[in-house]
């Protein structure tokens, strides 16, 4: 389990992480959003000790990263750069950091064959492919048996197969009750493997809930109406809370009506529907409304 | 914008679920790391190969050109006796020192330029070990490398000496040769320990070479041509005056060689305490 509290980060002039809380919990994948220099990656940089943060703390079960006894078993990372030697070989790395923790040669196996390395374990990094890359720091953050991971955009590179493995990976993991934090920016992806997403914007927290709340939330659900007259809607619905966008020459969507509401007006004022389709709001517009309206917040913030 | 409050479960919670792992992050588990990685990059090993070829190559030149361009009759008239064969063993270490230099630098900036070093403290927290470990190994390989390539030279020389008709018992073969190897192989190693200690402080390779390289071969050309007393008086301060000294051939274990020693200790291990406030301190 992670706990994040009060997590803040300058780089000079610029602060990076504001005032960040959070917590993965153990059996649960916890999603990390947020656009490209939101503050994930030096997040997850903190919470392994490789930052320092300047205020705030981020501790592992309780414990301060640093304070660890033991930190590959306790939590494995993977972040978002390379972290190895492009001259040595995948299994004298993952040897390396083993011996580090008395970690055996067997359990340097083990992960190679997990995340299918075995037959390119004797090759040096350097020539790894993106997607091999991806798999050797899965291992390498598989090593310990940690209780956490997190993982910095680990379906990065990997072919579809190989996002389809990292997915049903996290859920097993997740289910043997280990705490997993995931970054991406693949919102489908993260909308199947995730159960809460945490959603950063210019280093702050704009969203910490469940995958179900996030896509039921405010606004409700969208619906999608098609038929001849249509365009007739806007008009017919109008109110404060409800939009009508036109999506093609014979149909809108109508978000902030109920879809029984739009076929009673449609009905009444003789519009011809052929098809009438609540549509479940996606993660992504979801996280684009989210970051958005943290774009306007900041703005009005510094005038 | 939602305040997280933390509903905190019970790290008790977790803790029921796994086994209390049986692993520790030991000093010892920090210097087999090291070792693996030391032995596991190619260019870590040529530049000791390089080294060490330099050493014991650089011995076997120099004897080989002082007896070839001797005088004719020289020999035979005894003017080439009392040569300090030991010496001529050791001039590659003016060469090989640059080397072990690099090979110092490389061993810590290496892992900053790939990315390594960010796998290696997230192993090892609290940093400290890495740097201790890193001193250990590369400084203990150092000097069994440049001990036995020393041996080497010193060897050829004298192979080469007697094969130009010097006697055995001119060639002052006595138990200050062994100094030699050992206060030579002693200066080779703080010297990459120092280096080492220099990259850990700079992090990129090239600006730490050219610090390295600038103590070694620099400052005591500069110390050497500045005219004022004080100056000259630090001479015996400097890095690679101080390690000459100590694998002198012949050396007195007077008051200058115990000076030299301390000198040769003082550089390495004031960079390290350097190296190690800032290994701590720094982000990563």
């Amino acid at each position: 389990m992670i706990t994040a509290e009060h997590l803040t980060k300058r780089y000079g002039a610029k602060t990076a992480v504001d005032d960040v809380g959070f917590v993965v919990r153990p059996g649960l994948v916890t999603g990390f959003l947020g656009p490209n220099g939101a503050g994930k990656s030096t997040t997850m940089r903190m919470i392994v000790g490789l930052d320092r943060p300047d205020s705030g703390s981020v501790t592992i079960g309780g414990s301060a990263y640093r304070d660890l006894r033991s930190p590959l078993t306790e939590i494995g990372a993977l972040l978002d750069a390379k972290a190895w030697h492009p001259g040595r070989t995948a299994e004298r790395h993952l040897l390396g950091m083993a011996a580090t923790h008395g970690i055996g040669k067997a359990r340097v196996r083990e992960v190679l064959e997990v995340t299918g390395l075995e037959s390119v374990a004797r090759k040096r990094v350097g020539g790894f492919s993106l997607g091999m890359g991806q798999r050797l720091g899965i291992a390498a953050a598989l090593l310990g048996d940690p209780h956490t991971l997190i993982l910095d955009e680990p379906v990065n590179g990997l072919d579809p197969e190989g996002v389809a493995w990292v997915r049903r990976l996290l859920r097993s993991l997740a289910a043997e009750g280990r705490a997993v934090l995931l970054s991406s920016h693949l919102m489908s992806e993260m909308a199947q493997v995730a159960d809460r997403v945490v959603v950063l914007g210019r280093g702050r927290v704009l969203a910490d809930q469940s995958i179900d709340e996030m896509l039921g939330g405010q606004g409700g659900p969208v619906v999608l109406v098609r038929g001849a007259g249509v365009d007739r809607l806007p008009h017919l619905l109008a109110a404060d809370d409800v939009t009508v966008t036109q999506v093609a020459p014979d149909a809108v969507e109508v978000s902030g009506v109920a879809a029984p509401r739009i076929a009673e007006v449609a009905v009444g004022a003789g519009i011809g529907i052929e098809e009438l389709a609540p549509r479940k709001a996606t993660l992504e517009e979801r996280y684009m409304a989210l970051t958005s309206d943290a774009v306007e917040y900041r703005t009005e913030g510094t005038r | 914008m939602t305040a997280t409050t933390p509903t905190a479960d019970a790290p008790e919670a977790r803790r029921a679920t796994f086994r209390e792992s049986p692993h520790r992050v030991t000093f010892g588990g920090v210097v087999r790391a090291e070792w693996i990685k030391l032995t596991s990059v190619r260019s870590v090993g040529w530049a000791i190969a390089i080294a060490v070829v330099i050493t014991a190559g650089f011995g076997a030149l120099a004897a080989f050109a002082t007896f070839a361009t001797a005088p004719e009759g020289a020999i035979e008239q005894g003017l080439l006796s009392d040569i300090p064969v030991a010496a001529l063993g050791t001039a590659g270490i003016l060469v090989s020192q640059l080397v072990f230099a690099i090979v110092g630098v490389i061993v810590i900036t290496g892992e900053y330029g790939s990315g390594q070093i960010r796998s290696t403290l997230t192993a090892v927290p609290t940093r400290l070990p890495v740097l201790g470990a890193k001193a250990l190994v590369v400084g203990i390989v150092t000097f069994v490398a440049s001990a036995i390539s020393l041996a080497v030279g010193i060897g050829s020389t004298i192979a080469i000496a007697a094969g130009y008709g010097i006697p055995v018992d001119d060639m002052g073969l006595d138990v200050s040769v062994l100094y030699t190897v050992l206060g030579g192989a002693v200066y080779l190693a703080l010297l990459t320990v120092f280096a080492l200690a220099v990259g850990t402080l700079v992090r990129s390779g090239a600006g730490a070479i050219a610090i390295a390289l600038g103590v070694l071969l620099v400052l005591p050309t500069v110390v050497g041509l500045v005219p004022f007393e004080w100056v000259q008086e630090a001479s015996p301060y400097l890095l690679p005056n101080s390690g000459l000294v100590i694998s002198m051939p012949n050396a007195e274990m007077d008051g200058d060689f115990w000076r030299a020693l301390v000198v040769t200790i003082a550089w390495p291990a004031v960079a390290l305490a350097g190296a190690a406030a800032a290994l701590v301190r720094r982000d990563a």
